[in-house]
């Protein structure tokens, strides 16, 4: 063997010596798959980008020519055909839609509007982000991380902003993740201790099969001819629920709910981790991007819980506005949320099932949201 | 910026109308969808009939089949029919209220009403048999008068019924 050979195969350690920051990368891939594992934040997803940040940076050649037009690499290959013509994030949606139970809002119509009123926190930031100098369509992007909603921020990122699906897909997945931390504090804060305590009672309200049936076809109508491009997000979304309460095709909507969407949250999580290089990633404007997530979902909690609030004033039977807070879509961890904070300032109640209504209706509007961006900025 | 802006408001709009709309269809359809089911389904419990009557529906229990209604309702008269009395305008089953509403049990085809949707019930042909009990009973006091007596027979004595151990039978041939 002759040194030549032997430099070969130690080529790994050379790189990494000649690129201290990849070491960095690797360390923070090495931080999510520890965050998924030991922590259990979104496991599902943090341990395949964490894998794939930590992948791409120690052999670059899995990504190479992923943004040529040519690739090479294995995940270069799974970029340009999943992520980058955006099919998987959209069947990830198919997937969501037949695990989506949408009778908690059909008892409640109201409640969408709780879920529009989430929006805000989205357009706001917006508007920050082309104030802090971000370019409008990457403005858009970084604002859509406020709906908490993963498919349409993936969807509307690999269209309009492929440069930041990296930053932007972490971002809104971890925060995602951090729900639990970041709600509670906003939702005490805009709340007083006796509308915490609003006591709801949860009454099973029966929603005729026709309009269970009838909503996802209706809801991707108007979708379409409102916001024609909302249509490839809601129509996903809306197929995949049809499939799942039409009652004629269990085995699609099981396939859709389970197979289909863990190999595709595989897929995604690990391209979304090979987009991760020390290059694109360690830069001011990843933190940026992260500073700025975590307004939107601060601003998006207020907007839903200030819609409750609004709401409250012409009701006789007055709304716990926690519920409000799960109008970002986040689901079920912002439903959860909404739980444990009513039953903290009231035990007997039993908000979860009234927070799925606007959480459901928080993953409408999101994707209603990157349709107005797309319909816009594109 | 100035852009960013009319993007902003234009879009915070369209996601409220767009959210709006699909709210008030989906609360119409709901209403049209409930008056259409009121015969059978959910609906008729729901609004008026359980919570005045102080029972306590069940969770996931599942309405009935308007047929099945009408054979449980068919049931319960014929039941009170043979003790001399009649079934009232609505019936619960499983907490759920049912208007109903029962022809002439002796008549074939007999009609039973469920909720305003008419069922036609009949036995070989012909009407439900009576069974005995039905008769006068020795030992029961009528009041007033044997006009009392709360059946009738479809083929009366002058129309050539007669009364055997199964009750009123058909004419005599």
């Amino acid at each position: 063997m002759d040194i030549d050979s032997f430099r070969e195969i130690l080529s790994g350690f050379i790189d990494l010596g000649t690129d201290p920051l990849a070491i960095v990368m690797v360390a923070i891939g090495g931080m999510l798959i520890y965050l998924g594992i030991a922590k259990g934040f979104e496991p599902l997803l943090l341990l395949p980008i964490g894998m794939g940040i930590v992948l791409v940076n120690l052999h670059p050649p899995l990504m190479e020519g992923a943004f040529e037009g040519r690739p090479e690499g294995m995940l270069a290959w799974i970029y340009s055909y999943g992520i980058k013509n955006a099919i998987i994030p959209l069947l990830i949606f198919l997937g969501v839609g037949a695990m989506a139970d949408f009778t908690p809002l059909l008892t409640r119509p109201v409640y969408f509007l709780f879920g529009a009123a989430a929006q805000i926190g989205v357009f706001i930031i917006f508007l920050v982000a082309i104030a802090v100098g971000f370019d409008i369509k990457e403005a858009g992007c970084i604002g859509i991380i406020g709906g908490s909603d993963g498919p349409p921020t993936v969807y509307m990122t690999a269209i309009l902003a492929p440069q930041l699906l990296g930053p932007i897909t972490l971002a809104a997945y971890a925060y995602m993740a951090l729900v639990p931390f970041i709600q509670p504090p906003i939702i005490r804060l805009l709340t007083t201790k006796r509308e915490r305590a609003i006591y709801m009672k949860y009454e099973e309200r029966e929603v005729s099969k026709r309009a269970i049936v009838a909503f996802p076809v209706l809801s991707f109508v108007i979708a379409a001819v409102l916001i024609p491009a909302s249509a490839p997000l809601i129509g996903m979304l809306m197929f995949g629920n049809l499939l799942n309460v039409s009652d004629v095709t269990h085995r699609l909507a099981r396939s859709a709910s389970t197979v289909l969407i863990d190999v595709l949250t595989v897929l995604l999580g690990l391209c979304v981790g090979a987009l991760m290089s020390s290059e694109v990633f360690l830069r001011p404007q990843t933190l940026v991007i992260v500073g700025l997530a975590a307004l939107a979902f601060a601003f998006s909690t207020a907007g839903g819980l200030l819609m409750a609030k609004f709401v409250n004033l012409f009701r006789k039977e007055p709304i716990n506005p926690i519920i409000g807070a799960a109008g970002v879509s986040a689901v079920p961890m912002a439903s959860r949320v909404a739980q444990k904070v009513g039953q903290e300032e009231n035990p007997a109640n039993f908000l979860l099932m009234h927070a799925m209504g606007p959480n459901m209706a928080g993953a409408i509007a999101t994707a209603v949201a990157a349709g107005i961006f797309l319909e816009m900025l594109s | 910026m100035k852009e960013g802006l009319i993007i902003a408001l234009v879009g915070m709009g369209a996601v409220f109308v767009s959210l709006t709309i699909i709210m008030f269809l989906m609360i119409g359809m709901e209403r049209i969808f409930r008056k259409r089911g009121m015969s059978v389904h959910e609906s008729t419990a729901v609004g008026w009939g359980v919570a005045g009557l102080g029972i306590e529906r069940e969770a996931g229990v599942e309405s009935l089949d308007a047929v099945e209604v009408a054979a449980i309702t068919l049931a319960l008269a014929s039941y009170m029919k043979e003790r001399g009395k009649q079934l009232g305008t609505s019936v619960v089953i499983n907490g759920l209220c049912y208007q109903v509403e029962v022809g002439d049990t002796t008549c074939s085809p007999v009609s039973v009403v469920v909720s305003g949707e008419s069922h036609l019930a009949c036995l070989d042909g012909e009407g439900l048999p009576v069974i005995g009990g039905i008769a006068p009973m020795p030992g029961v006091q009528i009041r007033d008068t044997q006009h009392a007596q709360v059946w009738r027979s479809a083929h009366p004595l002058a129309q050539g019924g007669y009364w055997d151990r199964r009750g009123w039978s058909g004419r005599k041939g």
